[in-house]
């Protein structure tokens, strides 16, 4: 009952969805990839400081873990963009995410390498020698560009120096590090082994659920109200793992909302296509209902008729709009918080796309039969073809 | 329905920039919080490529420290070891001082300098050295003890020159400064007449004032789509709008009106309708992003962004969908203007 025409309709709304909801989707997962990547990430709990040298080769000494990298991450600026500079072991670093060397060299004591992406984004090159701000204290330092290397990971868009230059940055005490990031063939041994290693840590990662140990769970606004009400004296110990989760939640609910405002205007525009098709079929539900056909005919009928075409559009639409996501964004260079934004194929995001314009198309069209059945048979039925106002979606979509 | 079509693309917009400016209030409120810290001022985006005259600065109000930085080579027991030649003048009251080093030709290796170098070549410190710098080498410069005092603002492994000596070696790249550091704010006419950026020495505040101005970025190619929507959007309405009311402009045309008239009538018409649409769209927008940030607490979801009045938004989406409707509506207030000459609207 709703014509062919109507699939372009949705097809385009489906587009709109695949081009932008993948975008929005994998926004709220930049700060904690930042933090953890693929590995389990080991940051400070809410008791006594525990993320030091004693851990991080307590851990190294287990032959259950496979690489251990303890960290300082350091949030600073270069030429006035957001950069996240790493404090690593360099060896560590590069067995853990596989890298590969650009240009330079790996090694020494003093090394400023620069992911291969945040290198062409600032046009650097080894060699060069590039000013550097104080993560959490004031401070102005020059880090020397050693090398480039590449990463699969967010590091490609990080700048990483020797732990030297990044507790001057960070005003992190000789014996700490923010953060361990392990490999473990065996999580639940690493769990056990740091609870029985009395740290008070939280621990995230792949496959398990986020545990706290000799710890408080973070608290996702204590860090925001502890900063507001006091100052950053006020911040607590696990300020790592509760800013992180602000961060997230916050990026999230501003993809989520930008998310929403979006499926209104898609809803809007589905019924709107809808509305356009089926209003020169008004005659015909006239007539089956003078021949004797049910509501509930008219309605299941309506709804075989319209799924198919509404899942083809949703399906069709989703897949171009999000491979032209992909490419604009490859050329937009999409940057959130010093990292691009990475848009990889997800199947639930994907499969929410057709889920919610199969739900809006099915509600549209239960809607618009519901309001012909309203009238009676011989009132639909008429010569004239349905006067619709010009100035409706379908006009464009008619071209 | 065009009208509602424009309101939900202008609800979009709004709506994406609300809740985009409520991320970056909340986020300045946590990092006003913080504080940043002394002030480095420099002009253009890199300390070390930053150059300001130096003979303005006893012209700048105020106690600041003029810093000279600028990579090079040191060469000590015949090995070469790159460094960052420092110069730093402490202004008071509009007069400099150069306090460290007091030689003219001296170089004052830092204590983190001087371990670095001293684990390199594993032998006790010359006592002279040479430096590359400029394309220049100068050579025998006395090595002298470290400085006595050193801001906390910067390491330790610098090499110190007094600002004459850099001057000397080249006048344009040596005499210039790199960056002005001062613990409280220069004011902003200085700071505007002196061309300067300021560099935030803490650099968590900057890094969250700039990661919300790169997602500002795609918002901006939002607003653009969304003008080409409208413009669409107005363009199919008044084209449609012009076919079916042919017969009254061609009534209107044969009463005296004329072309202009006519075609200022549709173009009306178009921005009017375009108006209605973005001022619902911009109620919608700010409404709804209102009920995501508070609504989503209940979902678990407890976050930073602060919303206020988006003044900016309300403006660039009116421009937008204004200008887009201008223009969109051009070409068929012209068809309609000139619709009777072809005949094709008179009465049958």
């Amino acid at each position: 009952m709703i014509r062919p025409r109507a699939f372009a309709g949705l097809a385009l709304c489906a587009f709109l969805l695949g081009a932008t909801w993948p975008v929005l989707a994998a926004l709220p997962s930049v700060p904690a990839r930042v933090v953890a990547g693929d590995a389990f990430a080991i940051t400070q709990g809410s008791g006594a400081l525990s993320i030091n040298v004693s851990l991080a080769s307590n851990l190294s000494a287990r032959n259950w873990t496979v690489t251990v990298s303890p960290e300082i991450l350091g949030l600073s600026v270069l030429q006035g963009d957001s950069v996240v500079v790493r404090g690593v072991d360099h060896d560590a670093f590069h067995r853990l995410e596989n890298t590969s060397l650009v240009s330079g060299s790996m090694g020494g004591s003093q090394f400023g390498l620069a992911g291969e992406a945040l290198a062409t984004r600032f046009g650097l090159a080894t060699g060069d020698t590039v000013t550097i701000v104080g993560a959490f204290v004031p401070r102005i330092a020059f880090v020397r560009i050693t090398g480039v290397f590449r990463a699969e990971s967010v590091a490609n868009d990080e700048l990483l120096v020797d732990f030297s230059m990044a507790r001057f940055l960070t005003g992190l005490g000789p014996l700490n590090y923010h953060s361990i990031r392990v490999t473990t063939k065996d999580p639940a041994e690493m769990l056990r082994f740091l609870d029985g290693f009395g740290s008070s840590v939280h621990v995230s990662g792949p496959g398990i659920v986020p545990t706290d140990i000799h710890s408080d769970p973070p608290n996702d606004e204590r860090l925001a109200n502890a900063i507001l009400r006091t100052g950053v004296g006020g911040a607590p110990r696990d300020y790592l793992a509760t800013a992180l989760g602000e961060a997230t939640t916050s990026v999230r609910v501003v993809a989520y909302g930008i998310a929403i405002l979006i499926g209104v205007l898609v809803g809007f525009g589905v019924h709107a296509t809808q509305a356009r098709a089926f209003a020169d079929r008004a005659p015909a539900v006239g007539v089956l209902r003078a021949v004797g056909a049910s509501n509930g005919w008219l309605r299941r009928r309506l709804l075989l008729e319209s799924f198919p075409f509404a899942v083809l559009a949703g399906l069709l639409g989703a897949a171009i709009g999000f491979f032209t996501g992909i490419v604009l964004l490859r050329g937009l260079d999409l940057i959130v918080f010093g990292h691009q934004v990475p848009i990889s194929f997800d199947l639930v995001t994907s499969a929410l796309i057709v889920l919610v314009l199969v739900g809006i198309s099915m509600a549209s069209a239960v809607v618009l039969l519901r309001g012909a059945l309203r009238r009676r048979p011989t009132e639909s039925i008429r010569e004239a073809p349905a006067t619709e106002p010009p100035q409706s979606l379908e006009a464009i979509l008619r071209g | 329905m065009t009208a509602w079509a424009i309101a939900f693309a202008c609800m979009v917009l709004v709506g994406a920039l609300t809740l985009a400016d409520g991320l970056a209030n909340g986020v300045g409120s946590v990092a006003d919080r913080i504080g940043s810290g002394p002030a480095a001022y420099i002009r253009g985006r890199e300390l070390l490529a930053s150059e300001i005259d130096a003979n303005v600065l006893s012209g700048i109000p105020g106690d600041f420290l003029a810093l000279r930085a600028h990579p090079g080579i040191l060469e000590i027991n015949a090995t070469s070891i790159p460094v960052i030649v420092v110069a730093v003048v402490n202004y008071h009251a509009g007069t400099g001082t150069d306090p460290y080093p007091i030689g003219a030709r001296d170089v004052s290796l830092d204590a983190g300098l001087r371990e670095e170098i001293e684990e390199q070549i594993e032998a006790p410190l010359a006592n002279v050295v040479a430096l590359d710098l400029f394309g220049l080498r100068l050579t025998n410069l006395p090595v002298v003890p470290p400085p006595p005092t050193r801001s906390p603002l910067f390491p330790e492994d610098w090499a110190w020159v007094r600002a004459d000596l850099l001057a000397a070696m080249d006048p344009v790249h040596g005499g210039a400064v790199q960056a002005i550091v001062t613990d409280l704010p220069l004011d902003p006419p200085t700071v505007g007449r002196l061309g300067l950026t300021r560099l935030d020495t803490l650099g968590a505040v900057g890094f969250l004032r700039a990661g919300v101005a790169e997602i500002q970025t795609p918002l901006r190619l939002l607003a653009l789509l969304i003008g080409f929507v409208i413009a669409l959007l107005v363009y199919a309405a008044m084209s449609l709008e012009v076919h079916a009311r042919s017969r009254e402009i061609a009534a209107l045309r044969t009463i005296g009106a004329s072309p202009t008239t006519i075609a200022a009538v549709y173009e009306a018409q178009a921005v009017l309708i375009t108006l209605a649409g973005a001022i619902l769209g911009t109620a919608l927008g700010i409404l709804l992003s209102h009920a995501v940030v508070d609504f989503a607490p209940l979902f678990g979801l407890p976050n930073l962004v602060i919303l206020a009045l988006p003044i900016d938004a309300i403006g660039l989406t009116l421009a937008v969908a204004l200008l887009a409707a201008a223009f969109a509506g051009l070409v068929p207030s012209r068809r309609a203007a000139v619709l009777v000459r072809t005949k094709e609207a008179l009465p049958t």
